[in-house]
This record gives structure tokens, C-alpha cells and sequence, in this order.
């Protein structure tokens, strides 16, 4: 499985990790067990040196701001106009994807939920939609 | 620490340069740099080259080609690469080598050959840079990223699209006075406000061109300063600092960290606060950027950029003006360049040779350049 739109890193055991939840309908985050630091998207190490646990994270967040891309670079051209969006959860932690609404009815502080979407056999990603 | 000065800048034709590649674009800001400084290359003891990104020109090891076109070879050069950053980085590079005693006369060249690749392929090579894993897989583009940082700053402040806008009109009616301008003309600000739409809420004119060109400066240690000039540009002040890959896992999506901690080092370096500055050169890239520089930077506080540019205070005359010579929205942003164009232009203006754009007996000047979103900021000072 392939994570995103487009992409052409090699998957590691962390991505791998990461779009297995995608595939069973969650967001999995992972957290140092030492400094309690929360990594979403999921990091396999803590800067601090400690090891990381898997969560799995409320998809439910704020919008925290957003953009629309008119004009999008040459490998995803195809999808343009599509909104980008940087979403914070209740923990605090913050990731970016596409927002799937309205162009015009956005608002900063709406609320939004972040959810896989299987693009085809092989490639997933995720996406936020309004609440 | 030995004091270093720049005595010779050079600055090519900055534009869409289809009559020139990586290698001539180099050679049009060396030359004059050396005649500039009263110089020829066999005074020179290392080159630094600042290029980007060597996918833009299609050429590896850019650096080698442009030490052997402009005659700096057999002696050596090596590149820096901060992003769009590189210039100043090069500049910090060889401004160490000086100083430490290392060499005693070090050449920077700045260079960026970009209209080789289309715009949606320079749009894409510029996408990479964001976090190849996380960002990248979701189309954010440069303007995509500045404009988040936007939406933010207008709802945290109450920014507006206009005062984004007076940025570009601003920085273009100064670019349409500086002769190696890309695009040297004024834009009215309904038609910037208009524009069309490249990432909401940012538009053609809140977004800084596609740009080739060079520009080179010739740093020396006090000695041969003294020895080739009577009006040496000091650099008193170095800063620089950086910041998270991913743009979402910052605190504060309206202010660079990185850019704070490059000012605070290079005031303290050069024994100066903010309102003894007199001209400043900031990464305009995007409008937002350069709302965000004024904050940053302490020209005023923070949430009131949008202000500073609508009350006029970064024109000549304000309290701080600011890109006098177009900005990279107008003057151009050939990406490694950029740095070192700003010190040409900064070391012009404290020299009193910039004509009608001239910051009247200006002694200390600021340049602030950024990389990616923040990833690496460097603010230095030049003092008369
Ligand atoms: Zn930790």
C-alpha cells in the first residue's frame, strides 16, 4: 500500500504501520513513552532518543487554517482546485491534508474530522470533511 | 575575530533570461563585482557558489561550472545550499572564512538558471522541498504554504487582502526604478487586488517571480580592505536560526521562530537594536512573508504588519523602508542569488549610489533571508 495522491518515498515500517490503521478506518499516531511527545503524522523516533508506542488518535479537529490551490504543481495538476487544510486535534497536535468542502463556506475554528480514503488497490490517504 | 567588509559587488540582469544559461548569468555579476573592488581573480583565494537547486538548470555540481566560466579556478570553490536562503548562507560561509583568518579575500556568487523548466515544473521541483513524505503527497505548493500562513494571520490579526496587496505595490513602484529589475513596473493596487488566484488567499501579485540571474560579492579581511578601498561595507552582525520540516507542527503559523532567533543574534552581534537600522532588505516571496518580516523582525509588533504597510511605514521617508529595490516580488528571485543580491543592493545603498532610490545617509543596513517556509532564516548587518 501507497500513501498519498502522490508520493515516491520507499514505505517503511512506520508508513506501513500507518496505512494498515488507514485501511482498518483509523488514525494512528505514535507517542514517545519517555517524553510523552505525540507524532502525527507518525514518527518512528523521538528527537529525545526515547522509544514511540502506537495510538490511535480522535479524528475529530478544528480547522486551523486552510488554502485553496489554484494553480498546483505538475504531479497532482490533474486534482487542482483542491483545498489544503491544517487541521489541530484535541491533544494539541496538528497535520496537514485536503479538505473536501465547499471552497467558499470555509471558516477557521469550523469543525472537522480526519478520515482514511482508499484511492484504489493500492494507495490510501487521508482526508478531512466538515462535521 | 577579524572584521570582515564587502569591496566589490557585482549584479546581473535579473528576468525570464533566455539569452543567457547558469554559466553566463554567473559571469555578468563577477566581473563587475571584481572591477568593483579593483581586483582580478588571481586576487581572489576561494570562491563560494550559492545555487539552490541544480535540477532548475539541469546541470550537477553547478558550482565547478561556474568557478571555471568565471575564471575563479584552479582556486577552490565549494557550494552552499540553504534553499532559498543560500546567498546569505554562502555569505555567513565565506564572511567565517575571512574572519578566522582562514583566507583574506573570498568570493560569493549567487546564481539560479529557473526558466529552463517550465512554470508547472518549477512549481513542481519547488513542491519538493516541502516534507517529501507528508506535505509533498498533498500538492502544497510555495504559495500554497505562505498561504496558509496568510489565512492564519487574517484571522488571528484581521489581515487583509488589501494590505497583502499594498506589499506588492509597494515593492513594484521601487522595482520600476531598479534597472536590473525583472518586472520594473508599477501595478495599481485594484488591479493586485484583483488578480487572479494562485493560492487563496494569495494571487499573481502576492507571489514573487520565476527569475534567473546573478549577483557576487567580494569580501576582504580589514587589511586589504583598507588596502583596495577608502569605503569598505562592514558586516558587524550574523544571525541565523531554523525551524520544523512540516509547517503544521508549529506553535505559531504567523510568526518563523528561526527568523526571531536570526534577529536577536545578529542585533546583539552588531551591538545595535531594530531602530538603528536605517534600510532593510526582507524575503518578500510572498506579501505575507514580508508582513511576517516586519513582525519578526521588530519594525513593529506583532498582529500589526497589515498596518505598518498600510500606513506607508516601510516606504523611504517611513520608519523603516523596506525593499527599495523591488523586493524579490519585483526585482526577481533567482533562488541562490537572492541573498547576495540583497547584500549588493544593501552595500549600494550605504555607499550612497542608488540614485532616486536612495535611503538618504543610511549607515546600517538589514538583510533578512529566508529558506522554504523558515526552515533556514539568516539576518545580517552591513554597517557604513
Ligand atoms: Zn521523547
Amino acid at each position: 500500500m501507497d500513501f498519498g495522491y502522490v508520493n515516491w518515498s520507499t514505505n517503511t515500517a512506520v508508513v506501513e504501520k500507518w496505512n494498515e490503521g488507514l485501511t482498518q478506518g483509523k488514525i494512528m499516531a505514535t507517542r514517545c513513552t519517555s517524553c510523552q511527545q505525540v507524532f502525527l503524522p507518525p514518527r518512528g523516533h523521538c528527537p529525545c532518543g526515547g522509544d514511540v508506542e502506537w495510538i490511535e488518535m480522535n479524528p475529530e479537529a478544528e480547522l486551523f487554517t486552510y488554502t485553496v490551490i489554484m494553480f498546483a504543481p505538475e504531479s497532482i495538476a490533474d486534482r487542482a482546485p483542491y483545498v489544503v487544510a491544517i487541521g489541530q486535534f484535541e491533544n494539541g497536535v496538528r497535520m496537514l491534508a485536503h479538505l473536501f468542502a465547499n471552497p467558499n463556506a470555509l471558516k477557521v475554528g469550523m469543525k472537522v474530522k480526519l478520515k482514511p480514503e482508499q484511492l484504489d488497490k493500492n494507495r490510501i490517504t487521508v482526508k478531512y470533511v466538515p462535521v | 575575530m577579524r572584521k570582515v567588509a564587502v569591496v566589490g559587488v557585482g549584479h546581473g540582469k535579473f528576468g525570464k533570461r533566455t539569452d543567457a544559461t547558469l554559466r553566463e548569468l554567473a559571469f555578468e555579476a563577477v566581473i563587475p563585482a571584481l572591477e568593483d573592488a579593483g581586483i582580478t581573480q588571481n586576487d581572489l583565494e576561494a570562491g563560494v557558489v550559492t545555487i539552490a537547486g541544480e535540477e532548475f538548470a539541469g546541470q550537477g555540481a553547478p558550482s565547478a561550472l561556474v568557478g571555471d566560466y568565471t575564471g575563479i579556478q584552479p582556486r577552490p570553490v565549494f557550494r552552499v545550499e540553504s534553499a532559498c536562503a543560500s546567498g546569505t548562507a554562502g555569505l555567513k560561509a565565506a564572511y567565517g572564512m575571512v574572519s578566522s583568518g582562514l583566507h583574506d579575500i573570498v568570493i560569493v556568487v549567487g546564481v539560479e538558471k529557473m526558466n529552463a523548466v517550465s512554470s508547472v515544473r518549477a512549481t513542481e521541483l519547488m513542491a519538493r522541498a516541502g516534507d517529501t513524505r507528508w506535505e509533498y503527497p498533498f500538492g502544497v505548493s510555495f504559495p500554497g504554504f505562505y498561504a496558509l500562513f496568510a489565512t492564519r494571520h487574517m484571522h488571528e490579526y484581521g489581515t487583509t487582502k488589501e494590505q497583502l496587496a499594498m506589499v506588492g505595490v509597494k515593492n513594484h513602484y521601487y522595482g520600476a526604478r531598479n534597472p536590473v529589475a525583472h518586472l520594473p513596473k508599477e501595478i495599481p493596487l485594484e488591479e493586485a487586488v484583483n488578480a487572479m488566484i494562485i493560492a487563496w488567499p494569495l494571487g499573481l501579485y502576492d507571489c514573487c517571480l520565476i527569475s534567473d540571474g546573478g549577483a557576487a560579492a567580494i569580501l576582504m579581511s580589514e587589511e586589504k580592505a583598507r588596502e583596495y578601498t577608502d569605503t569598505p561595507v562592514w558586516i558587524t552582525g550574523v544571525g541565523s536560526g531554523s525551524d520544523t520540516m512540516m509547517v503544521a507542527e508549529r506553535p505559531s503559523l504567523t510568526s518563523l521562530s528561526g527568523v526571531k532567533r536570526a534577529a536577536r543574534d545578529a542585533y546583539k552581534m552588531a551591538g545595535i537594536e531594530v531602530k538603528d537600522v536605517d534600510v532593510a532588505e526582507v524575503h518578500d516571496c510572498f506579501t505575507i512573508a514580508e508582513i511576517m518580516a516586519y513582525e519578526d523582525l521588530g519594525f513593529c509588533k506583532a498582529g500589526e504588519g497589515g498596518t505598518f504597510i498600510e500606513d506607508k511605514q516601510s516606504y523611504i521617508g517611513g520608519a523603516m523602508p523596506v525593499n527599495v529595490d523591488g523586493g524579490l516580488k519585483s526585482k526577481g528571485h533567482p533562488i541562490g542569488a537572492t541573498g547576495v543580491s540583497q547584500c549588493v543592493e544593501l552595500v549600494k545603498q550605504l555607499r550612497g549610489e542608488c540614485g532616486e532610490r536612495q535611503v538618504e545617509g543610511a549607515e546600517i543596513g538589514l538583510s533578512h533571508n529566508v529558506g522554504q517556509t523558515g526552515q533556514f532564516a539568516n539576518v545580517l548587518i552591513y554597517s557604513r
